[in-house]
């Protein structure tokens, strides 16, 4: 009978007291559902440079609308970023994909890349002012070759062998990388 | 390279400019070898894409919604001026990061490939193996776009 009042026919109808705990009862559930919709969800962001898009997410309000708090950290190196992230210290990450290849299950944990921030990527070649190589570069510097000529006359001697040094390059950074991870693996 | 105590060297954007700007020759470009060399990718734990999956689609789906922003020629000059003030650039750096943006947020999957390729080619051993659909997971973002 539960608070209820009986009346001569038989029908049950809920006290005062009873209809108000029920929805009291019905007002404290729909708050504490509703408390956790507007709960903000921390995601630790970990970044060598904050691209475009979160900027202008962030100023734009589009991951306070989704209730996301985003607190984005500078990294000092992949090593730091990678292992921050196998680690759980870091939720997303954004990175070259050679740091995916190169730590996904490394400490344990598989890691995925899941969109793309920036499309391509160059890397510039420099050398020192006093250097050998510097010699190359100042007779290029001199007669600069667009890229697009550059490749369309790829089979010419002097294409041939710029194409060597960049392939020579890339292996001595490879090299240098593996060498790197087996130190301090 | 600025002391003398190394030859050469292999640069980022926004170093390699200030090499050049310290005196440092250009001798040329990985694109003129690698032309779809990708840049940087969005990446996350599988362990956490799974226990977060609502919130990581949440964060890809507001992310999105940035960069359309960004890339959309009717907002330049102001997404310029947004980008600028929230990453403390001045205008031309805050410009550059508009147009490196990616247009899509699509994973360059081909561009993926090269860089797996290559250190295949160079025999690395990487722990999770030599295919490439085990690095990557198109589910969020496809959900964030509500594919």
């Amino acid at each position: 009978m539960c608070g209820g009042i009986e009346f001569a026919g038989g029908q049950m109808i809920p006290n005062h007291r009873f209809v108000i705990e029920i929805a009291l009862l019905f007002l404290l559930t729909a708050q504490s559902a509703s408390g956790q919709q507007r709960e903000l969800r921390k995601v630790h962001l970990n970044v060598f440079r904050v691209d475009a898009a979160t900027a202008a997410a962030r100023g734009n309000g589009y991951f306070a609308a989704e209730r996301i708090d985003v607190d984005a950290t500078p990294t000092p190196s992949s090593t730091a970023q990678m292992s921050g992230l196998s680690q759980g210290k870091f939720d997303i990450i954004s990175t070259g994909f050679d740091n995916v290849l190169a730590w996904s299950g490394k400490e344990g944990a598989d890691i995925i890349a899941v969109a793309q921030v920036r499309d391509k990527r160059s890397f510039r070649f420099l050398s020192g002012r006093r250097s050998k190589i510097g010699a190359i570069s100042k007779a290029r510097s001199l007669r600069p070759t667009p890229p697009t000529r550059l490749l369309r006359s790829c089979y010419d001697e002097f294409c041939s062998r710029m194409a060597w040094i960049w392939q020579k390059a890339i292996t001595s950074l490879l090299l240098s990388v593996r060498r790197a991870i087996a130190w301090n693996p | 390279m600025i002391k003398g105590e190394s030859y050469a060297g292999i640069l980022n954007p926004p170093f390699d400019a200030k090499a050049l700007a310290a005196g440092m020759r250009w001798i040329g470009d990985s694109k003129e070898v690698l032309p779809d060399y990708p840049n940087t990718v969005l990446a996350t734990s599988l362990e956490w894409a799974d226990k977060n999956r609502n919130t990581l689609i949440a964060y890809l789906r507001a992310w999105l919604k940035g960069m359309s922003w960004v890339k959309d020629p009717t907002n330049r000059e102001t997404a310029i001026k947004t980008v600028g003030t929230e990453l403390k650039l001045n205008p031309k750096e805050a410009q550059e990061s508009v147009e490196e943006l990616s247009k899509t947020g699509n994973l360059n999957l081909h561009g993926l490939q090269v860089v797996l390729d290559l250190r295949n080619q160079f025999g690395f051993k990487l722990t999770k193996g030599d295919k490439l659909p085990v690095y990557y997971d198109t589910q969020y973002f496809n959900a964030a776009k509500g594919k």
